[in-house]
């Protein structure tokens, strides 16, 4: 192996050796190729710069001309158009072609179909084939660089070759002096050295010539850049001669001299000498690329004539597609905007469908003018819808000075009172309306029902809500339109911070009676009712109500509706596209009227009257629906035999009724003219009266009527026997047992509702009372203990019954309490402070039993010091004046004085403005019996 | 080959022809039994039942009008009454929704819809109920969970439309239903399964009268 290798590094070690050997003389060739390929090179040069030159000077020489031709041509484009085209044709030169192109393209530009910007850009497309001043410099610089190599070398190979004829001599003359060398040897050499110093002289002399020439040629090519430099100057004036009107042209011009400014200086093309070589290249390329445009030009002619051809087709064919296309339009679009429409119909449809799609009713409760409040301060819902109803004998005044109707005369109006009140507003007559009835006409004079609508989103615009009983059949009170309700439903019924906007589903809707509808509604139970009179005297004759337990009772007033009157339910109807839908409520709500009570129903009624017993017999709900003749009481009349004569007392029950007093009437048919006949020892009735029969009393009046009997008797001569009248007590005791009987039976008929109805009733005021006027509904955790307070209340009432059910005006204290005001003119209440205070207008049972249909309030007189506005003294008559005109005017939502007001209005205000004066006030009110109750009452402003 | 070729057009044809014809009866058959008390037509579902009235009767045969056509025809039911597929009462001048075999003209089930119309309540306690309309409204009374819309006799079912009562208007965008499963049907009872709830239903004659509610 390590032979081998040995062998390689022997070979290769000859063969450098045989290179080195050769070495010399190869060098001296090698200079001589290279001269010559220089030399050769540059006479290349030096024919091509002269070609060069001489073509741009030509193209040159045609720009000037044609420019010279436009400049003395004043004439139109079109001439300069002709112009340009004859010179093309008589001069189809490349450099004319330039010219022709650009010029051309100038002209295009006027004609605009090509644009400056294209102008611009193909201007700049010429101008990029020119080559710049660093290529031209870099040229200049390899040649230079090549022109001082060739120096170098030249000097080098002279150098050389001095060296080597030295060496030579030396050798020869060496060899002379060392070998015998002949002379012939000798002169061969030097014959041979002479020649080849000859040879390299002849080829110095001629590098020589070959490098002045070429500084004659670059000195000619600066020249000729000079001469170019001018005629693209003379080029640029033309160009802005050629520029006529358009702005856009001008700045294309000025980019050009901006891009001509870009290129070589005079300065430094004169440096640049070699430049032929790059005017060559850009002339090539230039006309390279002018053809290439020409040719591309007349291609796209072709191609655009085609273009347009084809366009035309085009358009023809996309008119008439535009065409067919309109018309789809036309019939989509009538398409579209009838779905449109459809949609918004079907839209609506639904929405219409949705929105009013009611889920469910659920009946959250009433208030009615006569329970009031929502929940009865004994855990009873109130569910029922009441509206007070009245019936005049005859046509009532009020306010009025007459004492006909007035339930305690003394307390009348007098006629100076009228004369103080005006006559405008005295006298009014108010009657029963077309249908026998007074009745509230407000919209909720029935009350109103809370109701919840689900859902809560529902828009129930259109829906109609009725109550109805669950047949079907149609309430006599009307309910309407719901409205989302404010009221907190509490026990009580408060106004709560509710927004009446929200969206909770929450309800309420006035419930209203009209006239008409009134004996569909009222309160009907059955005959039998009358019983309860019987009845229930028993239950309070011990006067004993320690024990009475007044939650129960209230809540036995209320029951008395159970089971009795129908359940109505709310039916919410509406019509959507689908068709009529309804949704029922629970039948929870009954719905009647009643009678209430007159202020004159316990008129001068006292503790330890008979009467006062009928106390409890108040009803709330009416005294007016017992039809007595409705029952067959199967009575037989009284038969009493009087034996000394064939006479035979008979006495009809004529009628047996309930006057609006509470008290059971019996009126009986009694013999009232007889007639005797002596022979037949006969007596018989001619004629009969009725009489009323006291039955608390009956034994007193039939006392009377057998004294009647004795005296028209003993006119005959007569007598009638002793004993008569035991024997009319015992018949009358049958009947009336019989009576009783009749009404237990009705009672037990109805369940017994009634039995507690007394005490239920009784205890109804005393909570009212508290409720009303006392405030303590907001404090029903003490309910029950207020309630057994409330007891002795109601007991002090039993002293003087009737005068707790007579109006009464009461005001706020300094701590909250209403207090009722003074009828005392010498112990008038005090106000401290003028301005305004509210006066309420209510009763001692808060308006429960007797509510008023009416109301009237006035200032009649003002007192100071002895003086009054009667009397005429003058400065109380300013200062009933002042106050009068004041409490005229609506304050603050409170109801005026000197105006009627309806029943149902709760306060006015009391306005003044002095002090020291005692005002007296009148309030009067008219109730549903046509009844009117008179008080006035003092007040002391300090 | 050309008896051949005769057979397979007249195959064709005949097939055709079968094609056609079942297609047409369809057809018939759809508008002809389609109930149009509840607008089934617009679902264009097909229903198999006709609606009758019952001009009388007898122990085995109804006879009646069909109420889309006018047409009397006569239907035996002793099969379908000894199979308990009549629900209600026969009752002369009801309206029926029947399905029979056209073919023997023998009834398989029918259902008085006469006896079911009005008003019925399962909870009478708290007048909870529905009142079944003619024309095919359901109205819900004082319902808590759903509230009945319409209801429809189809194929022989009984099918309630109903909606959440607490669900909001906007995603109320649709009725639900379901099938009934009647049980009884008689003047005063009505009993019937729906969404797994047992209703048992008796008719009230008299209002309902107002109770005391107790908070």
């Amino acid at each position: 192996m390590k032979k081998k290798i040995t062998q390689i590094l022997m070979l290769a070690l000859l063969v450098a050796s045989v290179g080195m050997f050769n070495s010399c003389k190869d060098y001296d060739e090698d200079n001589y190729n290279d001269l010559t390929l220089q030399l050769r090179e540059n006479s290349n040069l030096t024919d091509i710069i002269n070609g060069q030159v001489t073509a741009l000077r030509t193209t040159v020489d045609s720009l000037c001309g044609v420019v010279a031709n436009i400049n003395s041509c004043s004439c139109s484009d079109t001439h300069v158009n002709d112009l340009i085209a004859q010179y093309v044709a008589t001069h189809p030169s490349m450099a004319a072609s330039d010219v022709t192109l650009i010029i051309q393209n100038y002209l295009d530009t006027c004609t605009t179909v090509i644009t400056p910007a294209e102008v611009q850009n193909m201007i700049n497309t010429a101008l990029t084939n020119y080559v710049t001043a660093t290529t031209l410099r870099d040229t200049v610089n390899v040649i230079n660089q090549r022109i001082a190599d060739a120096e170098s070398r030249l000097q080098q190979a002279l150098n050389d070759s001095v060296a080597g004829l030295k060496d030579s001599l030396l050798r020869i003359s060496s060899d002379l002096n060392q070998t015998a060398i002949t002379a012939n040897t000798a002169k061969n050499l030097a014959d041979s050295a002479y020649k080849l110093a000859k040879w390299d002289s002849v080829q110095i002399v001629a590098l020589g010539d070959s490098l002045k020439n070429v500084a004659i040629i670059a000195s000619n090519a600066a020249q000729q850049a000079e001469i170019n430099k001018q005629n693209i100057e003379v080029l640029t004036t033309a160009y802005e001669k050629l520029r006529l009107k358009d702005s856009t042209m001008q700045k294309s011009i000025d980019s050009i001299k901006t891009a001509l400014n870009d290129y070589a200086t005079k300065a430094e093309l004169q440096t640049v000498l070699d430049s032929a070589n790059t005017l060559y290249t850009k002339a090539i390329n230039y006309i390279n690329a002018a053809v290439d445009t020409l040719i591309g030009r007349g291609e796209f002619q072709d191609s655009l004539a085609s273009i347009k051809a084809a366009y035309a087709a085009a358009d023809a064919a996309l008119q008439t597609q535009i065409t067919d296309l309109k018309n789809d339009l036309a019939t989509l679009t009538t398409q579209v905007n009838k779905n449109t429409q459809d949609i918004k119909n079907l839209k609506e449809t639904v929405e219409n469908v949705l929105n009013k799609m009611i889920t469910s009713i659920v009946v959250q409760g009433a208030v009615n003018p006569v329970f009031g409040q929502f929940a009865l301060p004994v855990g009873v819902r109130s569910n029922m819808l009441v509206a007070y109803y009245g019936q005049f004998e005859h046509n009532v005044y009020f306010p009025t000075v007459s004492t006909s109707d007035m339930v305690y005369p003394d307390y009348a109006l007098t006629d100076k009172d009228a004369e103080m009140i005006g006559s405008d507003v005295m006298e009014q007559v108010f009657k029963n309306d077309a249908n026998g009835y007074v009745i509230s006409e407000k919209e909720n004079n029935a009350g109103k029902v809370y109701l919840t609508v689900n859902p809560n989103t529902a828009d129930f615009t259109g829906a109609q809500f009725v109550m109805e009983n669950t047949q079907g059949t149609a309430c006599p009170i009307e309910l309407g339109t719901l409205v989302p309700s404010t009221d907190k439903l509490t026990f009580g019924w408060t106004k709560a911070t509710v927004n009446g906007n929200s969206t909770n589903g929450f309800y309420e809707a006035p419930a209203t009676l009209k006239s008409e509808n009134i004996d569909a509604a009222k309160f009907n139970i059955e005959p039998g009712l009358k019983a309860t009179v019987k009845e229930n005297l028993k239950a309070v004759k011990n006067q004993d109500y320690s024990g009475i337990n007044i939650s129960q009772l209230a809540q036995k007033v209320y029951a008395q509706f159970d089971g009795i009157l129908d359940a109505n339910w709310v039916k919410g109807t509406w019509t959507d596209s689908l068709g009529t839908h309804s949704v029922f409520s629970e039948a929870l709500l009954a719905a009647t009227a009643v009678k209430p009570l007159s202020y004159s129903f316990l008129n001068d009624r006292k503790v330890g009257d008979a009467i006062v017993n009928r106390l409890p017999n108040i009803t709330p709900i009416s005294n007016a629906n017992f039809k007595f003749d409705e029952i067959n009481f199967d009575l037989s009349n009284i038969v009493v035999n009087v034996p000394s004569i064939n006479f035979d007392i008979v006495v009809n029950f004529a009628d047996i009724t309930l006057d609006e007093l509470g008290n059971l009437i019996v009126t009986v048919d009694v013999p009232d003219s007889l007639k005797y006949d002596p022979i037949t020892n006969t007596a018989t009735v001619m004629t009969t009266k009725k009489q009323n029969v006291n039955i608390e009393n009956y034994s007193e009046w039939i006392n009377k009527l057998v004294e009647l009997l004795n005296d028209k008797v003993e006119v005959w001569g007569n007598q009638i026997e002793d004993g008569i009248e035991n024997q009319l007590k015992a018949k009358f005791e049958v009947a009336l047992n019989q009576l009783t009987t009749n009404i237990n039976q009705m009672i037990q008929d109805i369940s017994g509702q009634m039995n507690t109805s007394i005490n239920s009733e009784l205890n109804n005021i005393a909570g009212t009372i508290n409720k009303n006027l006392n405030n303590y509904i907001s404090k029903m955790n003490k309910f029950i203990g207020y309630l057994n307070k409330a007891v002795t209340k109601v007991q002090g009432l039993l002293n003087n019954a009737n005068y707790y059910l007579q109006p009464a005006v009461a005001y706020e204290n300094v701590t909250g309490t209403l207090t009722m005001m003074s009828t005392s003119k010498t112990f008038p209440t005090v106000f401290n402070g003028t301005g305004a205070k509210a006066l309420y207008l209510t009763s001692y049972s808060g308006e429960i039993v007797t509510p008023a249909y009416k109301k009237f309030v006035a200032i009649t007189d003002v007192i100071k010091d002895g003086k009054s506005a009667k009397n005429n003294d003058a400065d109380c008559l300013a200062e009933f004046n002042k106050v009068k005109a004041a409490n005229k005017i609506q304050y603050q939502g409170y109801d005026n004085m000197y105006a009627v007001l309806d029943g149902d209005q709760a306060a006015v205000a009391l306005i003044v403005s002095s002090t020291g004066y005692t005002y007296e006030i009148v309030y009067s009110a008219l109730d549903y019996s046509g009844k009117i109750a008179t008080r006035k009452y003092y007040v002391t402003v300090k | 080959m050309n008896f051949k070729l005769s057979e397979r057009l007249l195959t064709i044809l005949l097939t055709l022809l079968v094609v056609c014809s079942c297609g047409d009866n369809n057809q018939k058959k759809t508008e002809e039994y389609n109930w149009e008390g509840n607008n089934i037509e617009e679902q264009h579902i097909p229903d198999s039942m006709v609606r009758v009235t019952v001009d009388s009767f007898d122990s085995d045969s109804l006879y009646v009008t069909i109420k889309s056509t006018k047409e009397k025809k006569s239907f035996c039911y002793y099969s379908a009454q000894n199979g308990n597929s009549i629900i209600g009462t026969i009752r002369q001048g009801d309206e029926y929704s029947i399905l029979a075999n056209t073919k023997n003209n023998e009834i398989k089930s029918a259902f008085n819809i006469t006896q079911m119309m009005g008003q019925w309540f399962f909870d009478t306690q708290h007048s909870k109920g529905m009142i079944f309309d003619a024309k095919g409204a359901l109205s819900s009374i004082n319902t808590d969970e759903i509230s009945f819309r319409r209801w429809q006799f189809l194929n022989g079912k009984l099918l309630i439309y109903y909606v959440y009562t607490q669900q909001e208007a906007e995603e109320q965008n649709q009725f639900e239903v379901d099938t009934v499963e009647v049980q009884k049907l008689t003047t005063d009872e009505f009993n019937f399964q729906f969404r797994n709830k047992q209703y048992n239903c008796i008719r009230q004659k008299d209002a309902l009268k107002f109770k005391v509610v107790n908070e």
